[in-house]
């Protein structure tokens, strides 16, 4: 599905306040950290869908992009949970 | 991106093998900074995204005004920097404060001097916005520029949480 721009803003926007009021609510700390780390893989995830322009560039990158994604939020989750 | 990912790693070892004193200083951080600075990356890159739309259009007023809008909001991120980075000054913190000011200051540096290449990527592209005729080469020039700003939108949007949301169990 391809999103317009604005809807894809208001969509990261939304997220971040959320983050923002998450981690300041009274949910379990394991639970706040676990969301706002998928929150921000999530967001990432519409930046470079929606918003990076990969057509032009090595096919590759792409998915790599992808995989970097993956690896940063499993190193952060998993980091927090083995704490 | 693969030095950030590797930052990410040393964080999460460092922070768990001191949970206490990483809480102590991620409560010294202004979280409404943090939000505020992810607020106006994410409404920069907007502005590139329209700026690319206009330049497939070769609407030369469109990709202007948006390029110009992109770096006029993006220039609060460098404000908001600023302020951050003299409220730690006058509260006594530094680089070498403890292991977590040590990475805030290296990481949030590190992202920093990338945003600043990312605006004068954008500066760049404004000014060939002016005067170059909107071709093929340039449609590929400002796409190539959009996305390196993207990528510095990214990597805020991944530290952002990690240094300022992340609360001790």
């Amino acid at each position: 599905m391809r999103l317009s721009a604005v809807s894809v803003w208001a969509i990261l926007v939304t997220a971040t306040l959320a983050s923002g009021f998450l981690a300041t609510g009274g949910i379990s700390a394991k639970s706040v950290a676990t969301a706002v780390i998928l929150i921000a893989a999530l967001k990432i995830g519409l930046v470079i869908r929606h918003f990076m322009e990969l057509k032009w560039v090595h096919k590759p990158f792409g998915p790599a992009l992808s995989i970097w994604l993956v690896v940063c939020a499993t190193i952060l989750i998993g980091g927090y949970w083995a704490a | 991106m693969c030095a950030f990912a590797l930052f990410f790693l040393l964080f999460s070892v460092g922070r768990a093998q001191a949970p206490d004193l990483y809480e102590a200083s991620r409560l010294k951080l202004d979280t409404i900074l943090g939000v505020t600075n992810t607020l106006i990356l994410l409404t920069s890159s907007l502005f590139m995204v329209l700026a690319v739309e206009a330049a497939r259009r070769q609407e030369r007023t469109a990709i202007i005004r948006n390029l110009a809008l992109a770096i006029l909001i993006g220039l609060g991120f460098a404000v908001t920097k600023v302020i951050e980075y003299s409220a730690k000054g006058d509260a006594g913190i530094s680089l070498t404060t403890n292991e977590f000011f040590t990475y805030y200051f290296v990481f949030t540096g590190i992202h920093f001097l990338h945003f600043i290449i990312g605006i004068g990527v954008l500066l760049l592209t404004l000014n060939k916005a002016r005067r170059d005729p909107l071709d093929a080469r340039f449609q590929t020039w400002i796409e190539s520029a959009g996305c390196y700003w993207h990528m510095v939108d990214l990597l805020w949007i991944m530290l952002f949480p990690m240094l300022y949301l992340l609360r001790a169990a």
